[in-house]
């Protein structure tokens, strides 16, 4: 036993697919799935891993890590790894979605951490979750009685996924659609005070000189992510470059979301933000 | 408690069997560490679960020698006894056989206390120490009263970890014949000393292992020695050997930190620039106790007044004791602190005169013939005539300089957002090699050529550097025509002499390798004379020079001086509110290099170090305790942050023996970095760390002309 | 729990808990990572290992995961051919060791380009900087990579 933890070890089982993980909950339907393990080691600085008593791991399971190319969706398995899903993924996956991916953790660690355990957990700023719901990503979600799926607007602000007992968060649906203008930026990482975090998630597509799409989102460690949907309905078609009184509208128009928080943000949140806004729309035209 | 009068002995023969020093894990014990948790408090008792059978538990009372633990002329109890100083403070040790109960058991002692006044200090603890330093030509300070110009800024700079990956870990065993000690550090002598010394033990018997630390900033220099007697103690008290680790937390909160420092300058120059009058007050912060308060202090004064001529001056220099923590020597050994607000403060004073930086320095550097701060001729020009305009040169600083201020002046620059926010700064500055207050510090070496050919070196300096080793064997064995790889550096297990000094660079490459030399031509000159083995030592002494009087300031203070210049140029990210470092040069003139790679690497650290003391790193102080939150925050530089380096030597003559450089990066290249700071965010920043937060306000004001709609 | 794995190229059975970490096992069973210590959060690189040829940090990896996969630890890696040319071409650049990050370094960068074999320069250097260290060996590390990824180009090109 290790030292300082009491009591029997806990259960584990590693089945190798998806329909053995399925079936353990039948005896087991309260066992807590274990991906890559790597939420539970910024919360504690402890040398044993404290697990409840029967935990699933999907270590094995390489049916939860397959990546499935589609002319209209490209499918990620939950148990993919972030590395795997930069260096798997190849051109299909979205430019946003490396980005965010890029700058989770260090390189070992996106070996262990996967699609699904990023989904599921609250990491340190949203990380997967603001581009995916930019990208009108879907969470599929099974259990042994079927599955059903999730839309990312679905996902709460906080952007986890929630799973009943029994469900598993089997694969991440991305519609592919060309988003040639990608905005990513993050502040912060596990070293950065709260108040100091950020990120920020920016999708554009222009044509004949018209902003032809738009999406844009921030996300704030205890307000979640935020997406102004009525700056982007009325972006969404204007002539580019935009004027600079569309672009202060604009920033106004973020600057009040950010007033509606109902966890303030910090006054550099705030600025870096609104700074953000500002350079996201002076680059609108450069595609 | 018995007097011990014997000094250690080098002991080359000393072949220990493979158990001592790695006993094997089920034959040690775990030790921790049970610490204050009030900042000032007489203890008036303990109280604690019983303690389980076997375990060992040490209080002050059970201390067989001296129980002050001493570092030069600073002492401070080896566990707080009448009182505790600080929260943290080591108040007595347990030792089991599993460190987690262990600890859990550690967390259970109360000790019963009376908190005492956060202003008293006790007996045993330095009062604020003061001094006044004068000096100059009064007269000269009274030239040209019309037409002179005063300026006055106040810089401060915050604390630092040193930041090693690992913390230290001691293994300690005692026996009646032998107390031996495996710990990592620089200082294996004072490891004995302060062993025998509170163990009461003859030094001769007190056996250290050190393994390597890594660089030549390992910036710990005393306190592993304090972890050593501690585990020690353990070991005696629980009659086997004892690990002593700390955890990553302990070691972040209570590890000696850089001293914070605070310093008021004021000149009075006249117009062509000359600094007419200097006044100083300095403040430096050196946590409970002032462990090498006398070295920090001082070489923070001769920060202030050794780069430049000065008509007069004055300077008022204090050191603040505090119920926190005591801070140490990280990152050099304290110059860089009184030249950190010296540099920035000349970047103050070439603003007001309007004057280029690199010009002004190079005009007001010490010259032949002129004296300096302690009154000694100099016989040449200081190297920083030579190196700040050659760097300027190759650096293109002072155009870029020009351009960048012509910059500033446009008020409406952050209306275009296609102007880049820049800055490129530059500082110059030194590292004083050897202890101010350090005595005769002598180092010896001890070579033995055996009947088969092989030769022993026995080097009292710790080092990982794989170079410096491998250029001694090289070295020896081109001497003795021998193959290297019958060359061996052998560890020394008792350190050399008493008062031998840590290793720190000036060492590894000013006197070990001139000792080597003369080490392996004595036993060359026996060889073919005299049977083997043969065994010759030589030692180092200082060289006699004017004697340095800390009181007066006067006489020559260090071994040697290895001068450096850098420059800095930077760019604010105003979408991150971040600094980027575009690139740093520096010039240093350390005499020539034994090994580029080597001296490449310490100055490439003293650069990572000036980072991280300038932008990355930050310490706060809650409640008289580091925060949790600056354990978790703290950050080393990351590849944002370090930028490439254009390190170049000065080449001047080779007659001039290698001096060290291993803190010379940090003493200069972190007010370069402010100043570069300075000139692309605003004139205010005059303290380090400059954080997120700060260079957020600087842009919120800037952007008031931006959007002035807002 | 006994669990069989291989380790280092030796096949080994170790007993742990399911409670506890591959660092935690590895330094009570072996002499690996004896010295080491860890940031217990997966951040500072001293426990790294390759797991089935992926870097993780074994502070973070259940002992749980390892039944019947391939372990290789920084001191399996110093005694492969790999480890012995990269060494080689960081002396050429001037490394000076650190004993507390320079075979994790070189652990830590062979196992990415294994992954990423066609990173740049600025990838190579953010994945240095990802073990913070005192030192000042990464201006050599950042070189030494370079050319690392050069000479395994040079060896596809041939086998092409």
């Amino acid at each position: 036993m290790p030292p300082g933890v009491e009591g029997p070890p806990p259960l584990v089982y590693s089945p190798r697919s998806l329909g053995e993980a399925l079936a353990l909950f039948v005896p087991n339907p309260h066992a807590q799935l274990f991906a890559g393990g790597t939420a539970w080691q910024t919360e504690h600085l402890t040398s044993s891993i404290r697990l409840p008593g029967v935990t699933i791991s999907l270590h094995l399971a390489e049916d939860l890590r397959k990546v499935a190319y589609g002319e209209r969706f490209l499918d990620l398995g939950g148990a993919l790894s972030l590395n795997q899903l930069l260096s798997v993924g190849g051109p299909w996956v979205p430019a946003i979605l490396k980005d965010a991916a890029r700058v989770i953790g260090t390189s070992a660690l996106r070996n262990l951490a996967t699609v699904a355990g990023n989904l599921c957990q609250k990491g340190v700023l949203g990380d997967l979750f603001p581009p995916l719901h930019l990208l009108g990503a879907l969470c599929e979600i099974r259990n042994l009685r079927g599955s059903r799926w999730l839309s990312a607007q679905q996902i709460a602000e906080d952007g986890r996924v929630v799973l009943a007992a029994g469900e598993i968060l089997t694969r991440v649906r991305i519609p592919q659609e060309d988003w040639p203008l990608v905005f990513y930026q993050k502040i912060g990482n596990i070293r950065t005070p709260w108040d100091e975090r950020l990120a920020l998630s920016g999708l554009a597509r222009t044509k004949n000189g018209q902003l032809e799409g738009f999406r844009l989102s921030f996300h704030l460690p205890h307000s979640g992510l935020v997406r102004i949907r009525e700056l982007e309905g009325e972006l969404t078609g204007q002539t580019l470059p935009l004027s600079h009184r569309e672009r202060t509208q604009a920033v106004d128009k973020v600057d009040e979301a950010l007033g509606l928080l109902p966890v303030p943000a910090s006054v550099f949140q705030r600025d870096r933000v609104l700074h953000m806004t500002r350079w996201i729309l002076t680059r609108l035209d450069d595609e | 408690m018995a007097a011990r009068k014997k000094q250690p002995v080098q002991d080359p023969h000393f072949s220990p069997d493979p158990d001592l020093f790695r006993p094997p894990a089920s034959k040690v014990w775990a030790g921790v560490i049970v610490r204050s948790r009030t900042p000032h408090a007489r203890i008036v008792g303990v109280v604690h679960p019983p303690l389980p059978a076997g375990w060992a538990l040490v209080l002050p009372a059970d201390i067989p020698g001296n129980p002050t633990f001493q570092v030069f002329r600073g002492r401070f109890p080896v566990l707080g006894d009448d009182e505790a100083q600080y929260i943290g403070e080591p108040l007595a040790l347990v030792a089991g056989p599993v460190e987690d109960e262990v600890r859990q058991w550690a967390d259970k002692v109360r000790f019963v206390t009376r908190n005492l006044s956060l202003d008293e200090f006790a007996e045993a603890s330095p009062h604020l120490r003061r001094k006044t330093i004068t000096g100059g030509d009064k007269a000269a300070a009274l030239d040209g009263v019309h037409g002179t110009m005063e300026v006055e800024g106040v810089y401060s700079s915050g604390p630092q970890d040193h930041g090693h990956l690992d913390p230290v870990e001691v293994l300690a065993r005692v026996t009646p014949q032998v107390v031996a000690v495996r710990i990592k550090t620089q200082w294996p002598a004072h490891v004995v000393n302060s062993v025998a010394r509170v163990l009461d033990r003859d030094p001769n018997e007190v056996k250290v292992l050190a393994t390597v630390s890594s660089g030549t900033a390992n910036s710990q220099v005393w306190y592993p020695s304090l972890l050593a007697v501690h585990a020690a103690l353990l070991s005696r008290a629980a009659n086997r050997a004892v690990s002593l680790k700390l955890t990553k937390e302990e070691e972040f909160l209570y590890s000696p930190k850089r001293p914070e420092a605070r310093t008021l300058l004021r000149t009075i120059l006249a117009p062509d620039g000359r600094i007419l009058s200097l006044q100083a007050d300095l403040v430096v912060q050196a946590g409970a106790y002032g462990v090498l308060e006398d070295e920090l202090l001082d070489r923070a004064v001769v920060g202030i007044l050794a780069p430049y001529k000065l008509g007069h001056f004055v300077v008022h220099a204090h050191v603040e004791t505090s119920h926190t923590p005591p801070r140490g020597p990280v990152g050099g050994m304290g110059e860089g602190l009184g030249l950190f607000a010296l540099e920035s403060h000349v970047h103050d004073l070439c603003r007001a005169l309007g004057q280029d930086p690199a010009q002004w320095r190079s005009e007001q550097t010490l010259t032949k013939d002129s004296r300096t701060f302690s009154n000694l001729p100099l016989k040449a020009d200081s190297p920083l005539k030579s190196l700040v305009p050659q760097l300027a040169k190759s650096s293109d600083y002072s155009r870029k300089h020009a351009a960048y201020e012509l910059l500033q002046e446009r008020i409406d620059r952050f209306q275009d957002e296609a102007l880049p926010l820049r800055g490129i700064g530059l500082a110059a500055g030194f590292q004083g090699n050897g202890f101010l207050a350090g005595g005769t510090s002598p180092v010896n070496i001890e070579g033995r050529l055996d009947p088969d050919g092989r030769l022993s070196l026995y080097i009292p300096i710790v080092t990982a550097n794989n170079r410096s080793v491998q250029l001694w064997k090289e070295s020896a064995a081109a001497i003795l025509q021998i193959p290297v790889d019958d060359v061996r550096i052998c560890p020394v297990f008792t350190g050399d002499h008493p008062t031998g000094g840590p290793s720190i660079s000036s060492r590894a490459f000013e006197i070990v390798p001139k000792l080597l030399l003369q080490t392996c031509e004595g036993i060359a000159q026996k060889r073919f004379r005299q049977p083997l083995p043969i065994t010759v030592r030589k030692v180092y002494r200082r060289n006699k020079g004017p004697a340095w009087d800390n009181d007066e300031f006067t006489g020559q203070p260090f071994l040697s001086f290895s001068w450096g210049a850098a420059v800095a140029e930077v760019e604010l990210v105003p979408l991150l509110a971040e600094i980027r470092i575009r690139k740093i040069s520096l010039l240093v003139d350390a005499g020539p290099r034994i090994d580029d790679a080597s001296a490449r690497n310490a100055l490439t650290e003293g650069v990572q170090m000036a980072v991280g003391w300038a932008i990355t790193e930050s310490i706060h102080w809650e409640k008289l305790a580091i925060s949790h939150e600056s354990f978790l925050r703290y950050r080393l530089p990351g590849p944002r942050e370090l930028p490439p380096l254009d390190i170049q030597f000065y080449e001047g003559p080779k007659e001039t023996p290698p001096r060290g450089l291993g803190s010379l990066g940090a003493n200069v290249v972190a007010p370069a970095l402010l100043s570069a700071i300075r000139q692309a965010v605003g004139p205010d920043l005059k303290s380090i760390p400059v954080s997120r937060k700060m260079l957020d306000e600087a842009l919120r004001y800037h952007e008031a002309f931006l959007y002035p709609e807002r | 729990m006994k669990l069989s794995f291989i380790l280092n190229g030796d096949d080994v059975t170790l007993d742990g808990d399911t409670r506890e970490t591959l660092f935690t096992v590895l330094r009570r069973e072996t002499e690996v990572f004896a010295e080491k210590t860890s940031c217990l959060k997966g951040t500072c690189g001293r426990c790294h290992v390759l797991l089935d040829s992926k870097e993780v940090p074994s502070c973070v990896v259940p002992f749980f995961q390892v039944r019947q996969r391939e372990v290789v630890t920084p001191e399996g890696f110093r005694q492969t051919d790999e480890y012995r040319k990269f060494r080689a071409i960081l002396d050429e650049e001037g490394l000076v060791e650190c004993a507390e990050c320079t075979d994790v370094q070189i652990f830590h960068l062979f196992s990415y380009l294994e992954l990423f074999p066609h990173a740049g320069p600025e990838e190579c250097r953010m994945l240095i900087g990802e073990i913070p260290c005192r030192c000042g060996s990464r201006p050599v590390l950042e070189r030494g990579a370079a050319r690392w990824v050069e000479s395994r180009e040079a060896v596809r090109a041939a086998r092409r």
